[in-house]
């Protein structure tokens, strides 16, 4: 699904260069669910960033499903990214002035999918979150565990082959992390792949696999015994 | 305290420069586009109210509707008027007559046309004069006595010490000494008076005009009174009808009050009056477009006002966490309120500070564009400085009060806690929307107005006069005494020399107002009797001017009957002279197709003699626009005499000569060299008809140029606030603009998304602004008898530059945003 070689990546300001990433090499397969877990700084969301195609590498290589991606314009990549990649974010990050079923809507607007078809997809994601009946809500009318439910039902509802999920739990109480979690291990169950940056422990291990990261490199990378 | 407000606005104003550039130049703009403008209201509004007493001196108008002809009013008025207004009202303090005579002044070897103004030493009773040498009691004591202005006595005596000194002038033809008895200071540019040379008014002075000085049936000069008090003027007024009932009959005229009525103009609404009524010394002012001029400069620094408030609100989520943290720190809301209002203020006052030079700048461009002096002075009465402080102030309380009430409204703890950024953002947006479709309402009004005016200026410039305006020289004073014996010669010179392609004469030109009307009946249906003006016209008239035939024949030296001067009185008086009359004529008899009035007789009135006259009608032209385009062309009739020279003296002879186009000036000084020899005596008076008709055109046209160059100042100083609002709404869109690109959007996409929201206000803007223009431009193209169709266009394209406009503005800051990497515009949570 993903193959990471060699991958570097450096943020210039004016004062400052800092390594974020350097010396990546990962492979993500299909069907996977996968914990990058490190303190903070070491670069996990960067990394999330460029696995998403929402940040460019500063040198390295990319293959995103056998596909070359460093090279890609940027519509091109856009359109990678709408039509395979689902993401999740700790703060949530949906649209102030968008009630829930158009903030869910909106992946499925920019793969310009007809109205019909989209009202039923947007309906069953967010039944299967349990977010149906805040439909017309708007998201500072929700409750923070609502809301990242809702984030989910943005991030499945174009049934993407992978879900980026960045400390999805992160901003939650412990009741809504377990649920957060457990739909995206029924997700895995149903085939998606998963990556999830996290800083527990406990959710760490529901992936298959955890990726430990320090001061921008993997220093371990452990596949659980199943 | 006040210190660390100082240093908070400076930091303020320092990071974000492009703001605080934005706020300072467009309030600047507007100002000094309300200022400039004012000015020149101001100026407008400023006529004669310098003169003492102005509030109980008036000019007296006449105000004509006769049947068949449209209502005309008139500044001149009959010789004989007031000696029988000051026998009739003992409400007249004092009372003067002036009459403006062209004469030729001799100083030396050199002479000129001057303006002589014929007048009654009551006019320093009436006008208080400041005389820079000799007083108002000693002024004229005689017939020789002559008043001159400053400048006049530079001009012909070489300093303003002239009393005493001697100056020749011709007057009717008689060439008369007369002695300096005082010099009058120069009138200040704001006086629709026009005196350079000043003598007394005496029919002996004029002996060859003593016939028309003497009747009601000629309106020669201007009457001026002087009332005892303010209240006298409508006393007066009303009492007028009457007057004319009683007094306007004599053998030449009989006036009543249906159809001729005196208007008393107080002097200060002179000028205002003068652009309707024709200009007695100089142009008048429309008084709809000096209040247009107000209105824009006015409409103007709101939409700048409106920008700062919008600028201002949005900004003031970028401040929510220093008002938080001050709050926390013990600020009151009041305290706030006052920082931000005082900031506002400064800002404001910096912005006066600009504007000020901006205008200083403009002005002398603007005074040229006008001709008319506009000054921007600071201290003293009138000065624009206590003023300008003023507005800075009240613009700053007004654009500081609403952004400061939001600004320090906000919860501190809602602020701290949360890491986005409170209020500015979506509160307000309804106002700045609101505000953004006002502003955009004005600029696109402004835009469509500015257009309408450009193309009716445009389309009177190459309008249709009814003759060809192109390559014609007309040639005035010909009748001259010293020209008239000689004037079949001259015009028979004029016609030999190369260039010219024909020549005529007649006693109206472009430009020249003095008509002559009379009754005109059919002969087969007497009770149709519309008022005609009558043009006495040489040979070759029709081919010279260029007139366009509609029916029947041009007049024609070849037909015995087409010259009045070849018809013995007998003839005359019983088979009569052909005519020419024009498209208006023939609807006034009610004939809408012309060719149906050829060959129909009518009655002219009666010669001297007493005999009545008639005329048979042979062709018919169309319209002839010799004056104004705002006022409809009178239906005249033209009638050929190969004898012009020989009859009276009150007409105004001139002579056309039409040029092959290339030759212009070198035929301009062969005729000079002709005339030379012929009237040595006496100075040409040459001038090309486009240059005479200007002063009818050109008014507008310079005012056009002004009200242009405010609309799209105006449009520039929305697009400042738009790009504001630009800024500040994609710098607080940019997570959004991140989830949606991380959900696949593209960057057209994004473009499409934030560009339609900024051209939703533009799009109802038009909405307001195109009816109200409609509205307006409909008002003052009534004011014009040729006009242009309000068509669509000036409407859309306005709609349409405002929208490119608009996307050309929003456009680059968009397309930054809307490339980024959405990583960047997520990092920061």
């Amino acid at each position: 699904m993903i193959t990471l070689a060699d991958i570097h990546r450096q943020f210039r300001t004016d004062e400052v260069e800092t390594t974020a990433l350097r010396a990546i090499d990962l492979n993500i397969e299909a069907g996977e669910f996968v914990a990058i877990m490190g303190p903070s700084g070491c670069g996990k969301s960067t990394l999330l960033n460029i696995m998403g195609l929402i940040d460019r590498p500063t040198s390295g290589r990319y293959l995103f499903k056998g596909q070359e991606v460093m090279d890609l314009r940027e519509a091109e990549l856009a359109r990678l990214r709408r039509d395979n990649i689902g993401f999740v974010f700790q703060s949530f990050n949906l649209i102030d002035e968008l009630t829930i079923a158009e903030n869910v809507e909106l992946g499925l607007v920019y793969r310009r999918w007809a109205g019909k078809e989209r009202k039923a997809r947007v309906e069953a994601a967010m039944d299967r979150v349990g977010v149906a009946h805040r439909a017309r809500h708007y998201p500072h009318q929700l409750s923070g565990g609502q809301q990242q439910r809702a984030a989910i039902a943005r991030a499945i509802v174009g049934e993407p082959s992978i879900i980026l999920a960045d400390e999805p739990t992160g901003n939650l109480d412990t009741e809504n992390g377990e649920q957060v979690m457990d739909i995206l291990k029924t997700l895995n169950g149903e085939g998606a792949t998963i990556v999830m940056v996290t800083h527990s422990p406990a959710h760490a291990d529901i992936a298959k696999r955890v990726v430990n990261m320090l001061d921008g490199q993997i220093i371990v990378s452990a596949r659980r015994a199943a | 305290m006040w210190g660390n407000y100082a240093l908070s606005l400076y930091r303020t104003l320092t990071r974000h420069r492009l703001y605080a550039a934005l706020n300072t130049l467009g309030l600047a703009l507007g100002i000094a586009v309300c200022l400039i403008l004012l000015l020149v209201v101001r100026f407008e509004n400023s006529f004669d109210r310098w003169v003492p007493d102005a509030e109980r001196i008036v000019r007296v108008n006449e105000w004509f509707s006769f049947p068949g002809r449209p209502p005309s009013e008139d500044a001149s008025t009959q010789a004989i008027l007031l000696p029988a207004l000051k026998q009739d009202f003992p409400q007249i303090e004092a009372g003067a007559r002036i009459w403006a005579v062209k004469t030729i002044v001799r100083a030396g070897d050199r002479q000129s046309f001057e303006d002589l103004a014929l007048t009654d030493p009551a006019i320093f009773d009436v006008f208080s004069l400041p005389f820079r040498s000799g007083n108002a009691a000693t002024a004229l004591p005689d017939l020789n006595s002559l008043v001159v202005s400053e400048t006049m006595a530079r001009k012909y005596f070489g300093t303003v010490d002239a009393v005493g000194r001697e100056l020749t002038v011709v007057v009717d033809g008689a060439a008369r000494t007369y002695r300096v008895t005082g010099v009058l200071k120069d009138l200040p540019p704001n006086s629709h008076l026009e005196l350079g040379l000043i003598a007394r008014f005496d029919l002996s002075v004029v002996p060859s005009m003593r016939e028309f000085l003497s009747r009601w049936g000629s309106s020669m000069l201007y009457t001026y009174l002087k009332l005892r008090s303010p209240a006298d003027i409508a006393a007066v007024q009303a009492a007028l009808p009457d007057f004319i009932d009683r007094r306007a009959h004599d053998a030449t005229s009989s006036l009543h009050h249906e159809v001729a009525q005196y208007r008393l103009i107080p002097l200060a609404g002179i000028h205002f009056r003068d652009a309707k009524t024709g200009a007695a010394f100089k142009p008048g002012a429309d008084p709809l477009f000096i209040g247009a001029l107000g209105v824009m400069g006015v409409v103007t620094l709101l939409v700048a006002v409106v920008n700062y408030i919008s600028l201002a609100t949005a900004r003031a989520g970028m401040r929510a966490r220093e008002v938080a943290v001050r709050k926390v720190m013990g600020a009151t809301r009041r305290a706030l309120v006052v920082q931000f209002v005082a900031e506002s203020v400064v800002m404001a006052l910096a912005a006066g500070l600009v504007a000020a030079a901006l205008a200083e700048l403009a002005l002398p461009a603007v005074s040229a564009v006008l001709g008319e002096p506009i000054h921007l002075t600071y201290f003293g009465a009138g000065g624009a400085a206590l003023p300008l402080v003023a507005l800075c102030v009240a613009v700053g309380l007004l654009s500081g009060v609403y952004p400061a009430l939001v600004l320090s409204g906000f919860r501190p703890a809602a602020v701290l806690a949360s890491a986005r950024t409170p209020g500015g953002g979506r509160s307000g947006a309804r106002v700045r929307e609101v505000l953004a479709v006002g502003q955009f309402a004005i600029a696109i009004g402004l835009m469509a107005c500015a257009a309408v005016i450009f193309a009716q200026i445009q389309y009177l410039r190459n309008a249709d006069v009814g003759f060809r305006r192109d390559g014609l020289i007309v040639i005035q004073g010909i009748n001259d005494p010293a020209v008239s014996t000689n004037m079949r010669s001259m015009l028979d010179a004029f016609r030999r020399l190369p260039g010219v392609v024909s020549v005529t004469a007649s006693d109206r030109r472009p430009a020249g107002e003095e008509d002559s009307n009379g009754n005109v009946s059919l002969v087969s249906n007497p009770k149709v009797e519309p008022i005609l003006t009558r043009e006495r016209v040489g040979e070759d008239y029709a081919q010279t001017y260029g007139l366009d035939l509609l029916a029947g024949r041009y007049l024609d030296m070849k037909h015995g009957l087409d010259d009045r001067a070849s018809l013995s009185d007998e003839v005359y008086a019983t088979r009569g002279v052909n005519i020419m009359i024009n498209e208006a004529a023939a609807r006034a008899f009610g004939f809408t197709q012309p060719s149906k009035i050829i060959g129909e007789r009518v009655r002219l009135g009666r010669n001297r003699s007493g005999i009545e006259v008639f005329a048979t009608i042979i062709g018919v032209v169309r319209d002839v626009r010799f004056a104004s385009p705002r006022n409809p062309p009178a239906p005249q009739y033209y009638m050929q005499d190969s004898g012009l020279a020989n009859t009276d003296a009150a007409a105004n002879f001139a002579a056309a000569i039409r040029v092959s186009e290339p030759d212009m000036p070198a035929v301009t000084k062969r005729l000079e060299t002709a005339w030379r020899t012929l009237a040595p005596g006496v100075p040409l008076r040459a001038e090309t008809v486009d240059r005479a008709l200007k002063p009818y055109y050109d008014p507008d046209a310079r005012r056009g140029q002004l009200f242009a160059a405010g609309s799209a100042l105006s449009t520039i100083i929305a697009c400042l606030g738009l790009y504001g609002l630009a800024a500040f709404n994609t710098a607080r869109r940019t997570k959004e603009i991140g989830i949606r690109k991380t959900l696949g959007a593209s960057t057209a996409d994004v473009l499409r998304l934030l560009v339609g929201e900024f051209l939703r206000p533009v799009l109802w803007a038009n909405l307001i602004a195109w009816p109200v223009a409609w509205f307006v431009m409909r008002s003052w193209l009534s004011g014009f008898d040729q006009r242009i169709d309000l068509n669509p266009v000036y409407f859309l394209a306005p709609s349409l530059a405002a929208i490119l406009v608009a996307v050309v503005t929003v456009a680059d800051q968009t397309i930054r945003v809307a490339r980024a990497e959405p990583s960047r515009a997520l990092r920061y949570e």
